[in-house]
């Protein structure tokens, strides 16, 4: 019996490891975060809730190339895909492992070492290093959340992303506000300005301030409410 | 226990099923929204690669599972892994036991005769420490007895650890006899032609002509050249394009095909690394 109960649980010792996440891998996915190669030809952001989905660019052939990043800690592979038309197709994928002896790991370096590369760099075959820093307060933009949808409740505005927004910048959705219901499309421009569309034609513009997961609109231009700022908040279940 | 466990899939259901569904296959476990699905003790965020390979596969085939529904299914056929911190459980029960043979080999040759040579040494270092804080008098008292002291110390080491085993005997005996895995999940949706193995290349020989299938794999090897148990281990659908014979894996981090001869990739980006990492493989012959 004694036996028996070593046994089980050196089995269950067993898939007490087998649980879907590393140990250490919880800790590297971390909100408004900036990772970078040694040489800087990959860099990219993780801006607002998500700290696994952001966005960059990847030099290829000495070109740069702009492409979104997810990172993946439980399935441990970093995909970096670029857009494709209206689509994106995957670039770069990565096998993701972590420096560090034993159960202390370290967060903010990690070891890629490529799987897939449809780029015809060969240069980003093998392994290299990546390595993690916070972005300061002014390097946060809600128009670099990547992945990200947006909604005022109140004002009847949602915002979604489709398969490209993270490179076109554009958010589509909805404007349902009393008698009016719009179908829309946000743009964010440079400089934290906006316009947004409805057919075509500009119903919204002026200037956004980015507070966390907030994203509070100042009008300049404003054919529909009767407000002159409105805030819009991160679906976090999107 | 089973009235507990009865309990927290109760909970656990009621908490899923008034969460938004999921739309689509499931590809972002990563996504910090997974944190707010129950899954026993843990989450999916956390144990869900198992739950969500089943789903990404019945939702594939037209089943259509409710998400919730397959997290309660998964838990009331038991082939939840330690109320779920352990993920749904990918081998068969056949191997579970083969497992164990292989376990007690290695019990009976090394482990066993170290722990009964240690049990004397433990209580032989207990008495000489309880025996150095009393005062002279009583060392003198118990010096004279030291073997007897030893002795006895022994025995209620070895009748203490014999209770514990028994107690923990008992319950995980009949957790261990209640155990499932995925493919008796799947069973319950008529889906009873299901191939499974613990071995790569016969896995390998099984895939051929067939389009589904489900892979459970460790996450990496050392630098030593053994398996890293400490990455942890995932489980994913693999899907077969028949005019193409390509692979495409869901929630692996991945959105491109992988031809045939390149299938170890979804496993790992070393192909002489693939029989040691491979855990386990269902091929549904649907």
């Amino acid at each position: 019996m004694i036996k028996r109960t070593l046994i089980l649980s050196i089995i269950i010792f067993t898939f007490f490891l087998s649980s879907c996440v590393g140990i250490g891998f919880n800790n590297i996915c971390k909100a408004n975060t900036a990772w970078a190669s040694a040489d800087n030809r990959l860099v990219f952001q993780m801006q607002g809730h998500n700290a696994s989905d952001g966005f960059g660019r990847i030099e290829i052939n000495g070109e740069a190339v702009a492409v979104t990043a997810t990172l993946d800690h439980v399935a441990q592979k970093l995909a970096l895909c670029m857009r494709s038309g209206e689509k994106t197709k995957e670039l770069i994928l990565f096998k993701i492992s972590l420096y560090g002896e034993g159960f202390k790991k370290e967060e903010d370096r990690i070891k890629v070492t490529m799987i897939i590369n449809n780029s015809d760099d060969d240069s980003y075959d093998g392994s290299f290093a990546l390595y993690r820093r916070d972005l300061r307060a002014e390097e946060i933009d809600a128009k670099h959340y990547a992945n990200t949808a947006w909604v005022n409740g109140e004002f009847g505005m949602q915002l979604l992303p489709d398969a490209i927004s993270d490179f076109t910048k554009i958010l589509r959705r909805t404007i349902k506000y009393r008698e009016i219901n719009l179908t829309i499309a946000f743009h964010f421009l440079d400089d934290r300005e906006f316009e947004v569309y409805a057919a075509e034609e500009l119903v919204l513009a002026g200037t956004y301030e980015t507070e966390d997961l907030e994203m509070i609109l100042h009008f300049t231009v404003n054919e529909i409410y009767d407000v002159n700022t409105l805030t819009l908040s991160v679906m976090t279940d999107h | 226990m089973h009235a507990a466990k009865m309990e927290m899939v109760k909970n656990d259901f009621k908490h899923n099923a008034a969460l938004t569904r999921p739309t689509g296959f499931i590809n972002d476990q990563n996504n910090s929204k997974w944190k707010n699905w129950k899954f026993g003790l843990s989450t999916i965020y956390d144990s869900g690669c198992g739950v969500i390979a089943m789903y990404n596969f019945l939702r594939d085939t037209g089943n259509n599972p409710d998400f919730a529904t397959l997290i309660a299914l998964t838990q009331l056929c038991n082939a939840d892994l330690a109320y779920g911190i352990f993920g749904a459980n990918p081998v068969p029960e056949e191997y579970l036991q083969l497992l164990a043979l292989e376990a007690m080999i290695v019990f009976d040759l090394i482990i066993y005769p170290i722990a009964a040579a240690l049990v004397p040494a433990v209580a032989a270092v207990i008495v000489a420490n309880y025996i150095a804080e009393q005062p002279w008098w009583m060392q003198i008292i118990l010096g004279l007895n030291y073997v007897a002291a030893v002795a006895a110390t022994t025995a209620v080491i070895e009748a203490a650890l014999f209770t514990a085993v028994v107690t923990a005997n008992v319950f995980i005996a009949n957790y261990f006899d209640d155990l499932h895995d995925i493919a008796d999940v799947l069973g319950l949706f008529k889906l009873n032609n299901i191939y499974s193995t613990i071995s790569y290349s016969s896995f390998n020989n099984h895939l051929s002509g067939y389009r589904y299938s489900i892979i459970s794999f460790w996450n990496g090897v050392g630098s030593n050249g053994l398996i890293d148990f400490s990455q942890g281990a995932h489980t994913v659908y693999v899907k077969r394009y028949y005019q193409t014979n390509e692979f495409v894996d869901y929630n692996n981090g991945n959105s491109c095909l992988s031809p045939q001869s390149q299938f170890y990739k979804i496993i790992t980006s070393n192909q002489s690394d693939v029989n040691k990492l491979f855990i386990s493989g269902l091929v549904i012959k649907g």
